[in-house]
């Protein structure tokens, strides 16, 4: 003879058991994703957003504050980064990404042109490569054509 | 009542994980109809396995900047030019990346969004200066890059047309700075015969 408290104990661990198994779901599909972008997404300071000849505004990315770049362009702030990216999803546009070199005050990048048969990857720049010294900006900016969707950051 | 709260719960749950799930299958679906897509639009390139790198001879920068960019896989070196060398990697997905840098050193990292060896004619990695004044004028800095076995030479097209070309050997080309011209318009691929496979404007 079944008790009506025993009936309930009885459904409770059901329901716990499906809580439980629903949660490993989760978490397996949740590890999954991650796993499956197994790249270093952070410190991003652009997008993932269009980059175009007029966005971001000018004076998005400023030398100092006396010295705005130009509409298009986007950078982080100072720091020893070591490696500068962009996850470039689509577009077809020409642009650049790399650094701004405190040394020089110059931007120094690689050259991407998706019409030019440059297709859309997850990119990296050293910082050795690119500037005398380590402590600069990551930087991204549009050259022409219609526009890039990426996001950009720094390491 | 009690019972049908007991188990909306437990509903509840299992449709939330389902959703999850749904969506992270959307994801990788518009990830793979990318991909095949990069498959349907490009010609087959092919590039050699190269020479098999050991990672303990890469520097720890250079380990750093492969396993930021998702190239985690077996390293080959391609070829060398000069003081730089050429690298081929892949993800965990078996997509390919791209690298170079001097020696053991790598400067540039592409890991590719496509199921194929080299989508293009060329991984090109070339480099522009940008100045604040003239912005967003380029300035070619270097001309480098990976090219697919099907690429003889790799070419600087200056404004009036004429190329200033260099043979590619081991899948991979690089001028020197001294070669490049100043009036530089595009980066082009030429194949054995000379014709343009790729031209990228720069």
């Amino acid at each position: 003879m079944v008790t009506m408290s025993q009936m309930k104990r009885a459904r409770g661990r059901y329901t716990r058991s499906r809580r439980r198994v629903c949660v490993v779901v989760v978490a397996a599909v949740v590890l999954a994703t991650v796993v499956s972008s197994a790249k270093a997404i952070t410190g991003n300071y652009w997008g993932y957003n269009n980059l175009s000849v007029t966005n971001p505004p000018a004076g998005t990315c400023m030398t100092n504050p006396s010295y705005p770049w130009p509409a298009g362009f986007a950078c982080s702030g100072w720091g020893n980064w070591d490696q500068s990216w962009v996850d470039w999803t689509s577009g077809s546009g020409k642009f650049s990404f790399g650094y701004l070199c405190q040394s020089d005050g110059v931007f120094h990048g690689r050259v991407l042109n998706g019409a030019g048969g440059d297709v859309p990857a997850f990119y990296t720049a050293v910082y050795y490569a690119y500037c005398p010294g380590h402590y600069n900006k990551a930087m991204v900016g549009h050259d022409s054509g219609t526009y890039n969707y990426l996001q950009a950051g720094k390491n | 009542m009690n019972k049908r709260a007991s188990l909306r719960r437990p509903v509840a749950i299992l449709t939330a994980g389902i959703i999850v799930a749904l969506a992270a299958l959307g994801t990788v679906a518009v990830a793979s109809s990318r991909s095949h897509a990069d498959s349907a639009n490009a010609l087959q390139y092919t590039v050699s396995h190269g020479t098999p790198v050991s990672a303990s001879t890469m520097s720890q920068r250079a380990e750093t900047a492969l396993a930021a960019s998702g190239a985690t896989g077996q390293l080959y070196e391609l070829g060398t030019r000069g003081d730089h060398a050429y690298y081929r990697g892949t993800q965990s997905d078996g997509s390919p990346c791209y690298a170079a840098g001097g020696g053991s050193d790598v400067a540039t990292v592409a890991c590719l969004y496509s199921n194929e060896e080299m989508p293009s004619a060329l991984v090109d990695m070339s480099t522009v200066v940008i100045r604040r004044s003239d912005a967003p004028k380029m300035h070619l800095d270097s001309v480098e890059g990976i090219a697919a076995d099907q690429v003889a030479a790799v070419g600087i097209e200056r404004a009036d047309g004429a190329l200033v070309t260099t043979p590619v050997s081991g899948n991979s080309y690089r001028f020197d700075a001294e070669a490049i011209p100043a009036d530089a318009v595009a980066i082009v691929a030429l194949d054995a015969s000379g014709k343009i496979l790729q031209r990228k404007t720069v």
